[in-house]
């Protein structure tokens, strides 16, 4: 039966280089991953600006891999180090690192990677064969619901995302405030330009990536800088052959945790804002939940890697279902995946799987691709990969990331004022970090804010009756009720908490 | 976050109106974020303020701004010094010296890790990047030089 991803496979395999950039930012994505500090969005942002020389297809898939190979490659230091390389690790070293205590760290890695590309493949799948039936239905939505879908991913990022709501709120709306600095989109009058002339294109997305995912982490490790000549040891490997691969009992104990863990990680990951980190741990807490007596829960359980790496490499596809049906990111990855379809002037919407179909499709391509590769890569390299981490320094690699990120925000435009910028908001995440306010929210907002203000006042030039217009759509209604429920809830929770912190 | 929400307030109100008067003006949007946001923030200071008052805690922060003004400062000072010796100097020179006191600053000791990386490493940046990806170079101020003779040839001779 004829699918487009078969227009997509043949896509993505008549281009050398399309095949070139998943092979190279599925290699990148994976030692990005594993080296701790460096995540996959402080990765991806500085691989952008390089993006502007690619060809569209190339550009995307190298961004998309990168995402994707480091959500498996954060479990690597978080089984062998105890370590999370990214965030989304850490329900992995709960039970991966005593697992590399007993010298098993062969069968945790071996068992990563299985859960991570059975996870992956799922979610791809999802995402392949549901996100153009979804986006049949999104595509007849008009601007009144269109700005009810960003209200509500604006209310569902602030408040989910981070352990605060009031600073995750602030998070955002600071995030569409230096979003609509610039020339006004229907007037063409300057907002909030300080009278710098520079400011009237608005504030680069490049910059800002930079500023407080790569220049905000280097001063967070200047800061630590106790840390910094922390020795990693590699524990000792256990003779016994059957430690060292996932024998086929392990992993037949492991398939219905690793099932169960794959569709929470995909609902998850459909939601915008909450991501792969929530995703591994209620999946890591639904098996242990559900434990039998003969587990061995906190003391090194082989199911506990399967269930978080399950968990967190299924959300990298499901999220890109809100952002191709409804521009709505899933997450910072695929906030940054946005970035590079706008950098490449490609409209993110339902649309784009009738105006850009063999591109998206190509794009779905390269996720199975990338699946396969850094399962191979995987398998059999995370052991070197591991040794090499342990040999290079976190006090050498930041000030390559800082010549490098330099020149990398010069490179687009040849200008040092965002070089300035990216200082600034370099300062800006240092703060963020440091007081618990939401980068990512900060980032999907900022990406998110001129669409949502274009939106709005789209609804209001159609409407008769001024903002009554979003009561009139009974789909723009649902989403205002859903924004309205999850603050409550939120607010809730956080009161029910408060008598025990 | 309060006086940067002041900040944009003020710069909100300068917005100018739009002469043909098509839908929404341009400062509405600006202003009700200003609005939402000033409003959270007071409800934070507010939050913050009780739960400081009802567990006895006031400003701590003195580790917190020994790290501040003992590395974070130093390393922004290097940042910013950097834009001002591009200005000066081009790229090249102002790369070694950076990188160098970056390494330095980073715990790194030695002329290994202070000369001989940064002067190797900036030369390969400079070629890859300016010589390769043919970026500009910023003029300076003190020291002008024109690259082209150098990676025009070089360009020739690799055959691009």
């Amino acid at each position: 039966m004829y699918h487009p991803i078969i227009d997509g496979l043949i896509t993505l395999f008549s281009s050398g280089w399309a095949v070139f950039y998943a092979i190279l930012g599925t290699a990148i994505g994976l030692i990005a991953g594993a080296t701790p500090g460096l995540t996959a969005s402080a990765a991806i942002s500085m691989i952008i600006p390089l993006s502007f020389y690619l060809e569209p297809l190339s550009a995307l898939i190298f961004v998309y891999t990168i995402g994707k190979s480091a959500s498996f490659g954060g479990s690597i230091p978080a089984i062998l180090f105890n370590t999370p390389g990214t965030p989304q690790a850490s329900a992995t070293q709960i039970e991966g690192y005593p697992l590399t205590k007993q010298g098993k760290q062969g069968k945790a890695l071996k068992m990563a990677v299985i859960a991570s590309a059975l996870g992956d493949t799922f979610s791809e799948c999802l995402l392949i064969f549901g996100a153009a039936f979804i986006a049949v239905y999104t595509a007849r939505m008009g601007p009144p619901e269109i700005f009810a879908v960003y209200c509500t991913a604006f209310v569902i990022i602030g408040s989910v995302i981070g352990s605060s709501m009031i600073r995750g709120l602030i998070s955002t709306l600071l995030g569409i405030l230096l979003s609509i600095i610039g020339l006004d989109p229907i007037s063409s009058m300057p907002r909030l330009t300080f009278d710098v002339n520079y400011l009237e294109t608005g504030i680069g997305l490049v910059p800002v990536l930079l500023g407080v995912f790569v220049v905000s982490e280097i001063f967070v490790q200047i800061a630590d800088r106790g840390a910094l000549g922390a020795e990693r040891m590699l524990s000792k490997k256990s003779d016994r052959p059957e430690d060292n691969y996932v024998t086929w009992l392990d992993f037949k104990r492991c398939i219905p945790v690793m099932m169960k863990s794959t569709g929470m990680g995909t609902i998850i990951g459909m939601l915008p804002g909450v991501g792969a980190s929530a995703a591994c741990f209620v999946a890591y807490a639904e098996a242990k939940r559900s434990a039998k007596p003969e587990d061995k829960w906190d003391k090194g359980e082989i199911k506990g890697v399967a269930a978080a790496e399950a968990a967190n490499n299924s959300v990298s596809g499901a999220n890109l279902i809100p952002l191709l049906t409804l521009g709505i990111p899933g997450s910072v990855a695929a906030a940054l995946l946005g970035g590079v379809f706008l950098i490449h002037g490609m409209n993110i919407g339902p649309k784009i799987f009738v105006t850009e179909r063999d591109t998206i499709y190509g794009l779905f391509a390269s996720g199975l691709l990338c699946i396969a590769t850094y399962f191979v890569m995987g398998y059999w390299g995370s052991g070197v990969i591991g040794r090499i981490i342990a040999k290079v320094p976190v006090r050498v690699i930041y000030p390559f990331i800082f010549i490098t990120s330099i020149v990398a925000v010069y490179a687009l435009r040849n200008t040092l004022f965002d070089v300035g910028m990216m200082f600034v908001f370099g300062f800006v995440g240092y703060f963020f970090k440091r007081f618990d306010y939401s980068l990512p929210a900060f980032i999907i907002a900022f990406i998110l804010g001129p669409g949502a203000e274009r939106a709005l006042r789209q609804a209001l030039l159609l409407s008769q009756d001024g903002a009554m217009i979003f009561l009139e759509r009974p789909m723009a209604v649902v989403f205002i009720l859903l924004a309205i429920v999850v603050v409550a809830v939120r607010i809730y929770q956080t009161l029910q908490r408060r008598p025990d912190s | 976050m309060l006086v940067c929400t002041a900040i944009f307030y003020a710069a909100a109100l300068e917005i100018e109106e739009d002469p043909f008067g098509v839908g929404m003006e341009p400062y509405v949007f600006p202003m009700a974020i200003c609005y939402v946001l000033g409003a959270i923030t007071v409800l934070l200071l507010a939050v913050s303020a009780r739960r400081a008052l009802a567990e006895g805690l006031f400003i701590g922060g003195s580790q917190e701004l020994r790290l501040f003004f003992g590395w974070v400062l130093p390393m922004s000072g290097i940042a910013f010094a950097y834009l001002g010796l591009i200005n000066l100097f081009q790229y090249l020179l102002p790369t070694i010296v950076i990188l160098s006191a970056t390494l330095a600053l980073f715990g790194n000791r030695g002329v290994k890790w202070l000369i001989v990386i940064p002067t190797g490493a900036s030369l390969v940046y400079y070629v890859v990047f300016f010589g390769i990806f043919r970026l500009l170079e910023p003029t300076g101020i003190i020291l002008q030089y024109d690259n082209f003779f150098i990676f025009g040839a070089m360009r020739k001779f690799i055959g691009i």
